[in-house]
């Protein structure tokens, strides 16, 4: 898949969603199509001050410089962005309806403005439970020089 | 914001069972649609009522508004733990989640953080911790288990 471009992000889930797979077409194990993209800036401030977190090693460059980091960083969880940048428009998790269950992310090293991520994804198990259909999904994200950044999985109820 | 109180804190100094506050966030919906955007994760349970009140889910029930973002309380989390582990006490390495309830815009949810073990590897300190985040009514609304590795 082309990189990411914010520009040209389908942000209406609804569409094409038929086209998506649903739980019976989840193939655990299986390797999902995925896109790079370059983090700037501008994304990861948008980010922090989303959730409130001004932390100056995001936004004070002299600040960043001077700690052990050697410069701007950002946050721990901005893989809740790297998930949907790196996935097409055909991915089952942008089904509407899907219902984040939990989460669980180990975090080897700090995104840095400027790196090119990538995402190594998988639904890795399907489970039904009190009548709801899950699934759990696999993701790990690298840099540019193939170092893994993240790993982590997540627990989705999938409306079909 | 760091808070330099917590500069002094070393791996020998932090018991077992000491608590640490995380941020307390009124979530609105303003917020909610900011988190979307940033995530550019525009699921409809996240802005769109009609969707909400003509789709049941787990067990046939109905959310009452729009839903926050998981991930949004889970990056809420994550402050509880930098806020005092950066830039140089240590790293956040770890956090797992459950999220139990929706957080809805007019709730205001408070994180507490506690450190409910200690252990030395061959090369590392690690802490690790349990997060509970509430709402105003006093529902847990998610629970977390995070991992700190100690620089000093």
């Amino acid at each position: 898949m082309d990189e990411f471009k914010p520009e040209t992000f389908e942000t209406d889930f609804w569409k094409e969603a038929e086209a998506r797979d649903g739980w019976d077409d989840l193939e655990p194990g299986k390797t999902l199509e995925s896109r790079p993209v370059t983090i700037t800036l501008e994304m990861i401030q948008r980010y922090a001050r989303s959730i409130g977190d001004l932390n100056p090693l995001y936004f004070d460059e002299e600040y960043a410089k001077n700690s052990h980091y050697g410069g701007l960083i950002a946050p721990p969880s901005i893989h809740a962005l790297f998930l949907f940048a790196c996935t097409g428009h055909d991915h089952f998790m942008r089904t509407p309806g899907t219902v984040n269950m939990g989460q669980n992310w180990y975090l080897q090293r700090p995104v840095r403005p400027g790196d090119r991520i990538s995402l190594e994804a998988r639904c890795l198990d399907k489970i039904i439970r009190k009548g709801n259909i899950f699934a759990i999904h696999d993701n790990v994200f690298r840099n540019q020089n193939g170092e893994v950044i993240c790993s982590g999985r997540g627990w989705t109820m999938r409306p079909y | 914001m760091p808070q330099t109180a917590h500069n002094s804190l070393t791996y020998a100094g932090i018991d077992v069972g000491r608590q640490f506050p995380g941020p307390k966030v009124a979530v609105t919906r303003e917020m909610i649609k900011e988190f979307a955007t940033a995530s550019f994760d525009h699921n409809p349970l996240h802005w769109d009522n009609e969707f909400l009140e003509k789709t049941a889910f787990a067990g046939g029930k109905k959310f009452d508004d729009v839903i926050g973002h998981g991930l949004m309380t889970y990056a809420l989390m994550t402050r509880a733990m930098t806020d005092w582990l950066w830039p140089d006490v240590g790293e956040h390495r770890r956090l797992e989640t459950r999220f139990r309830k929706p957080v809805y815009p007019g709730d205001e949810i408070t994180i507490q953080g506690q450190v409910t073990d200690k252990r030395e590897t061959k090369k590392g300190k690690w802490l690790v911790c349990t997060l509970t985040v509430s709402n105003q009514r006093g529902d847990t609304v998610a629970t977390g288990e995070a991992l700190a590795e100690i620089f000093v």
